[in-house]
């Protein structure tokens, strides 16, 4: 059953930034496997100490993916570092061939 | 309750040893998770194979859904009557008694049980604190629901444990207004309104991927949306003014003369809106220089004395 108006969500995208705890918290990682992460470039913080750190939002999805296939597929951390890495260029690579896609010609 | 066959869904013999098990789910992990494949229906097939696997390598799981008989799969059936007993917490205040479990699905019920000793236990403990699941949902949205913000309803099932701690099944629907601003692939998040917790721990979140459907003519590219223009030959030689339709209404196009085909004409802030913002993102015509397939004498003519007339060659890099 529906109550009251409807709930608007935050967009997860670069605008907004969330601190190491709320990383791990709505990612389901660990404080220290976030730190690792941090420690292969996975995710890419600014800030100078630990407690200063602030993550893009798309680190946030990023971070689930990551705990999914950390538990999915039993990964250890470097190994799960790689994937991610992996994952995140084909993001980009699809993302560019759907930029591409649109802008071609349809065979006629 | 409707029977799963989880040595099926794994492709395992019945008394699979833990190894075979875990050997098949990883096969078929790698084939269906929807973070890495690309096979149709990967998110459907990766939750049967990881709820068979989460039962399968349990022993004690496994041995209650064993108990449980063997049927086929989809059929309605109901665990033998001492099943409760054994598996549910029975002496120790559990449910029993299937009658309003009808609905109940299979890997709930089994997901309940397990080290803690049924759910009469994981209910009842007082400092208990399991956070509740995130809920990840696909929401496909049109190009109409990105350019004006929509409100959609999202039924979510769950399965709850009451105080007595018998599981039920609750479906909840949370109205949200997906704002402004998202385009294909964004994710928003909704905290708090994923699955409950168990005993104090708070609820999960809701988390939507938001997937664009195709437009029969325009194609969006992160906030920019494209259409493919077709011109005439003259059109694009001679310049024109041509009127095209954009996701707000239609827009007349000015075509510079000597236009190229493939050359892109944008117009300035009529995509979809970027969010946080009053900006949009931009449309872009895409010409596409058509020649008639039929053609008149009258044509024929004038094509021939154009081709007579002009001095053009389009290929004398090729000298």
């Amino acid at each position: 059953m529906a109550m009251g108006g409807p709930l608007i969500p935050a967009l997860l995208g670069e605008q907004l930034e969330v601190a190491l705890d709320e990383l791990a918290r709505t990612t389901g990682l660990t404080v220290e496997e976030v730190v690792e992460l941090v420690e292969y470039g996975v995710f890419e913080p600014v800030g100078g100490t630990r407690l200063q750190w602030r993550f893009s939002a798309r680190c946030i999805a990023l971070g689930r993916r990551a705990a999914r296939l950390r538990s999915d597929f039993e990964l250890d951390l470097s190994g799960l570092a790689l994937v991610a890495a992996l994952l995140e260029r084909m993001d980009d690579l699809e993302a560019e061939m759907a930029r591409l896609r649109a802008q071609l010609l349809a065979e006629r | 309750m409707k029977y799963k066959d989880y040595y099926k869904i794994l492709g395992v013999e019945r008394n699979a040893s833990e190894e075979d098990i875990k050997k098949a789910y990883r096969k078929l992990a790698r084939k269906y998770h929807p973070d890495v494949s690309k096979e149709k229906d990967a998110e459907e097939r990766f939750k049967e194979v990881g709820e068979a696997y989460e039962v399968l390598k349990d022993s004690e799981k496994r041995a209650a859904y064993d108990q449980m008989g063997y049927y086929q799969p989809g059929q309605d059936f109901r665990p033998p009557p001492d099943w409760s007993e054994r598996f549910g917490g029975g002496a120790r205040g559990g449910f029993s008694g299937f009658e309003d479990l009808g609905d109940l699905d299979l890997f709930d019920l089994l997901a309940g049980l397990g080290a803690r000793g049924g759910f009469a236990r994981r209910a009842g403990g007082r400092d208990l604190q399991i956070p509740g699941q995130d809920v990840e949902v696909t929401l496909n949205a049109g190009i109409d629901d990105l350019l004006r913000g929509t409100e959609v309803e999202i039924p979510l099932s769950f399965t709850e444990i009451s105080v007595e701690g018998r599981p039920r099944r609750v479906t909840r629907t949370t109205k949200v207004r997906i704002p402004k601003g998202a385009t294909d692939g964004q994710r928003l998040r909704v905290p708090g309104k994923g699955g409950p917790g168990i005993g104090r721990g708070p609820p999960g979140d809701l988390y939507i991927n938001i997937s664009l459907r195709p437009h029969e003519l325009f194609r969006v590219s992160g906030h920019d949306v494209y259409l493919e223009v077709p011109v005439t030959p003259w059109e694009a030689a001679l310049g024109a003014s041509v009127e095209v339709p954009t996701p707000e209404g239609k827009v007349s196009l000015k075509v510079p003369p000597g236009s190229r085909a493939g050359q892109k004409l944008r117009v300035r802030g009529k995509g979809l809106p970027r969010p946080k913002s009053d900006e949009h993102g931009d449309f872009y015509a895409v010409l596409q220089i058509v020649t008639p397939s039929v053609l008149s004498e009258r044509e024929k003519a004038l094509y021939r004395e154009l081709a007579q007339a002009s001095t053009f060659d389009p290929r004398a890099h090729f000298e």
